[in-house]
């Protein structure tokens, strides 16, 4: 009865710290991206440990559900979509580092420099990732529709791409060795935009409907 | 390329003196870095503050609500005693005599707060009474005891709710079970004890004194000024009838006391979450003042020890750390009954609340620090979860016996129903 009578002044601190968790996540996974194709691509060398920085998004993950579990534990009723939101779009968000750190793993495997035309259109592709990631924790941390659209969107021309991409890497005459770090690191960032865009529909889907299409687009 | 400006999470938080502490909670990360698009959500947080009732006026209400209802409490316990003195000697004398069993206390303890799930209800009612004369303070004590068992009674039924996942409730179970267990054995110990001795009551009344000698007891004695008035105008309605009186001053205490757990849980809960969230695995001291903190808040063990039971389940939380949590809560939980106490202003009255505060700390002090004795409640919790999750009826078969069943029979057999 009372919480009607006297509703709370603003989103449960807890969930309001698991919405933060789930920024920081994916600022760490955008970075492990960043390096991982910068390995990839440029050769430049990893000064970090991607390990280390997956390790970080993981436990992001077990705090945002702690987070959740004590909030609903103590008041099921106040914010419970977004609770539910929050567990649901955490295991994208920790997803993204895996494919970043996947990328990571396929530097080994080029035996050639990474030059060319399909070198250069994945790093097109990339760019086009890379602005995804601030735009998908603006949409969701901040609530916002328009932002939420224009991740969907942009993922939706991305993922067109990398498919055709793909698909002529494999009928390219390429090494197997390079068509393996090309179409792995193309499948990866296909990947990675899309549980970016899972996260974005969040904002935008009814709660039951999240990870399919915006219904407007 | 340089690292990140720091770890946004740490897996070993540095405790005081530098030592790590495992599985302690880590620090948040400080600001954005890597993406300058992102603006923080100040706006955000404007707009969620503007949404809710955050003004002076809501804040306003919210602190009238609240004095409202511990108006309507300390009336209810007034009513209480003014009944016994509208009944005359002999109805205090009947009941005196009732009570001087203790056994048949402790079991009306246990029966009284199992049915109403609040053992700060039973125990102000308790302090209520013997500010009327009418309950001595040896045989306030017992009761108060049972009071302690039975408040365990609700979050034994929150675990009930996973009995559909074995290992949940498994987990579940031996949570609820944990705060029965200790509650139990702190009784078996003190009981004999306080029957032999009177520790608790000799010790009571020496703090008692003191308290009485520093003027400590007399700091709600300016509420009787604006309570009295109130409970003899409605005595006088009433044509000076106990009865009336008696059952209008227990469904005032009652109905106040629910109205205000429910109040301060609306209110409070972000707050409350926050300390435990801060301060539940970091140390056992820490968890113990969480438990206390977010009682006193609420104004309910029972509340805080039933949100910790689906934690328990999820396995987020283990019996050792929710152990000294539930120790907290049953520490903070004598707070109403001192506030009963110190509106009365009876001496004795606040003798039975220091003995309900001794008595816990006692059970805290004897069954928590060493850790071969810590073990005892743990084990047998866990002993307790693995049967219940093989055999779920059982589970519903302890808190009937437990409870109710139990307490009823020997009631009956002790002559005092």
């Amino acid at each position: 009865m009372f919480e009607r009578l006297f509703p709370s002044a603003g989103r449960s601190k807890l969930i309001d710290a698991a919405f933060s968790d789930v920024s920081t996540m994916l600022r760490q996974s955008a970075r492990m991206l960043e390096l991982a194709m910068g390995a990839l691509l440029d050769g430049r060398p990893l000064e970090v440990d991607l390990d280390e920085l997956d390790d970080v998004v993981d436990e992001g993950e077990r705090m945002v559900r702690r987070s959740v579990l004590e909030h609903l534990s103590f008041n099921p009723q106040q914010d419970l979509v977004a609770s539910l939101v929050l567990v649901s779009m955490v295991q994208d968000a920790e997803r993204v580092g895996d494919f970043a750190r996947g990328i990571a793993e396929l530097v080994p495997l080029a035996r050639s420099e990474r030059t060319g035309p399909f070198a250069d259109e994945l790093r097109v592709a990339a760019e086009k990732i890379r602005p995804l990631f601030g735009l998908c924790e603006a949409a969701f941390v901040e609530d916002d529709p328009e932002k939420a659209r224009r991740v969907l969107q942009t993922y939706l021309e991305v993922k067109g791409e990398l498919l055709d991409y793909t698909r002529r890497v494999a009928e390219s005459g390429l090494g197997a060795d390079m068509a393996v770090v090309y179409s792995g690191a193309a499948r990866s960032l296909r990947r990675v935009g899309a549980h970016l865009s899972n996260i974005a529909s969040s904002v935008v889907q009814p709660y039951d409907r999240i990870r399919h299409g915006d219904e407007e687009m | 390329m340089t690292d990140p400006p720091g770890r946004c999470y740490h897996l070993a938080v540095p405790s005081e003196d530098g030592s790590p502490t495992a599985g302690a909670t880590p620090p948040r990360s400080a600001t954005p870095d890597i993406a300058p698009e992102v603006t923080l959500p100040a706006r955000h947080v404007a707009e969620l503050e503007a949404r809710g009732g955050s003004g002076p006026l809501a804040a306003a209400l919210r602190v009238a609500a609240v004095l409202a209802l511990l108006y309507a409490f300390f009336l209810g316990l007034d009513l209480m005693g003014l009944s016994f003195k509208l009944f005359g000697e002999g109805m205090a004398e009947d009941l005196m005599t009732r009570t001087a069993n203790p056994f048949v206390g402790l079991l009306v303890g246990i029966l009284a707060t199992s049915l109403v799930q609040s053992s700060s209800t039973t125990t102000s009612m308790t302090v209520a009474l013997v500010a009327a004369g009418a309950i001595s303070l040896e045989g306030a004590i017992p009761i108060i005891m049972g009071a302690n068992i039975g408040t365990s009674v609700t979050n034994t039924l929150v675990s009930l709710g996973h009995v559909t996942r074995r290992e949940e409730f498994r987990r579940a179970f031996a949570g609820a079970t944990l705060h029965d267990l200790f509650n139990l054995m702190t009784v078996v110990v003190l009981f004999p004890i306080e029957l032999a001795t009177g520790y608790l009551a000799r010790t009571a009344s020496a703090f008692e004194r003191v308290l009485e000698g520093a003027g400590g007891t007399e700091l709600l004695n300016p509420l009787k000024a604006i309570v009295r008035p109130v409970a003899e105008g409605f005595a006088a309605l009433t044509g000076g009838s106990g009865w009336l009186t008696l059952l209008a001053g227990v469904g005032l205490l009652f109905l106040a006391l629910k109205l205000l757990v429910d109040l301060l849980k609306a209110l409070l809960t972000s707050r409350a979450e926050s300390i435990l969230h801060r301060t539940l695995f970091r140390s056992a001291l820490a968890a113990i003042g969480a438990g206390a903190a977010m009682t006193v808040m609420v104004q309910s063990s029972s509340i805080t020890t039933s949100v910790m039971v689906p934690l328990v389940g999820a396995g987020v939380v283990t019996l050792e750390q929710l152990f000294p949590l539930t120790l907290g809560a049953n520490l903070g939980t004598t707070v109403t009954a001192m506030l009963a106490a110190l509106a009365t202003g009876n001496p004795t009255a606040i003798s039975v609340a220091l003995a309900h505060l001794l008595f816990n700390l006692t059970g805290t002090v004897l069954f928590y620090p060493l850790p071969p004795i810590r073990k005892i409640p743990l084990a047998l919790a866990r002993w307790l979860g693995a049967v219940a999750a093989t055999r779920r009826w059982l589970a519903a078969v302890y808190v009937a016996l437990v409870f109710f069943g139990l307490p009823l029979a020997l009631l009956f057999l002790a002559g005092g129903v």
